[in-house]
């Protein structure tokens, strides 16, 4: 058994001495403060507990995701869309210019075509115009030729066929045959001109 | 054995707290799931406007594309537009030019002046040996070969530009 000091027990000092009140409630009183506090966490349970306006926000919230998302949607249709019209419209504005590029490189070769026609007409007729001089020689000749002989003197006339009028019919004969080289370029050109004509 | 009276007050003031207790935890974890649901869900909002913004945004680019294509397009219409009329203008103003008929021109009159040496060869030898019935008939059948080259050369001349004779003989 073990033996209790005893306070005023000389040889064990002066003891533990008495003993004091714990702080806090009163021992008989802690079922009061129980109870408070209980119906305190209560009331504070019945003010924290989420009413309906958070879930309204949060329906609203889901609204409001649902229909934008329901618009973007929409719009990525409508961006779809006028992107494919986009591409059809360039494509069209491309086949537009190269068809007028095709057109107006078919005028360019059109114009030229009429140029090179136009030069070997004229080279062509340059060499019909040393045609006709030649022929209007031969006539001159022959005309003052028969003047002559009309007059009776035949010895005129042969002198100027001879020496007028016959190398005249020679030099148109010379200029007729002249012409030849000059007609095969004005006809291949007049050719490609009407290959390019409707 | 009775329980005394404040035993049955302990017992009840215990039940109490432990009912506030777990009254304010129940609250509490509704409240926090409540704010972690409507979090999300304005979160998931926020994104949905962001896309819809993004998209708008797109949309608005889209059609602005679309209005300049098509305006290019209407441009490149008239382009090609011009360029058919300037080509079919150059097609008529050629066809009325009629290269082929002056080429035919210029083929008869020298096909008529080739034959008119022969002509005039013969004319000159008619001449010269005194035949003088065989060199009327020539000269009558040269003067229309002549007459016949000139209208020829006055359409030549007449039709387009080219070399004018100085003065239509043959």
């Amino acid at each position: 058994m073990v033996a209790v000091a005893d306070p005023t027990d000389a040889l064990t000092g002066p003891g533990l001495g008495p003993r004091a009140e714990p702080p806090g409630p009163a021992p008989g009183r802690w079922p009061l403060v129980a109870v408070a506090v209980g119906l305190g966490c209560l009331g504070l349970a019945v003010l924290l507990w989420p009413g309906s306006s958070l879930g309204q926000r949060a329906d609203q919230a889901r609204a409001a995701t649902t229909a934008a998302e329901a618009n973007a949607g929409a719009l990525a249709s409508q961006v779809a869309a006028a992107r494919a019209a986009t591409a059809a419209s360039v494509q069209a504005a491309e086949a537009a210019r190269d068809e007028a590029e095709r057109l107006e490189q078919q005028r360019r070769d059109l114009l030229d075509a009429e140029q090179a026609a136009g030069q070997a007409e004229d080279a062509a007729l340059v060499g019909l115009q040393a045609v006709i001089a030649s022929a209007d020689a031969v006539v001159r000749a022959q005309n003052d030729a028969v003047a002559l002989a009309n007059r009776g003197d035949a010895a005129g006339e042969r002198a100027v066929l001879r020496s007028q009028a016959v190398p005249a019919v020679d030099r148109l004969q010379a200029d007729v045959a002249a012409m030849a080289p000059l007609l095969e370029p004005l006809r291949a050109a007049v050719a490609e001109l009407a290959g390019q004509l409707p | 054995m009775r329980p005394s009276r404040r035993s049955v007050g302990a017992v009840l003031a215990v039940a109490v707290l432990a009912a506030g207790v777990l009254a304010l935890a129940v609250a509490a974890g509704q409240r926090l799931g409540a704010l972690i649901i409507l979090a999300a869900a304005q979160q998931q909002e926020a994104a949905a406007r962001a896309d819809l913004d993004e998209a708008a945004s797109a949309a608005a680019a889209a059609a602005a594309e679309q209005d300049a294509a098509a305006v290019d397009g209407q441009r490149a219409q008239s382009e090609r537009a011009r360029a058919a009329t300037a080509l079919a203008e150059e097609q008529a103003r050629i066809v009325g030019a009629d290269r082929q008929g002056r080429l035919g021109r210029v083929e008869e009159l020298l096909g008529v002046s080739s034959a008119q040496v022969q002509r005039f060869a013969a004319m000159n030898e008619a001449a010269l040996t005194a035949q003088t019935a065989l060199f009327n008939d020539l000269v009558r059948d040269s003067n229309d070969a002549i007459t016949r080259v000139n209208d020829l050369w006055r359409g030549l001349i007449s039709s387009g530009p080219g070399v004018a004779p100085s003065d239509p003989a043959v």
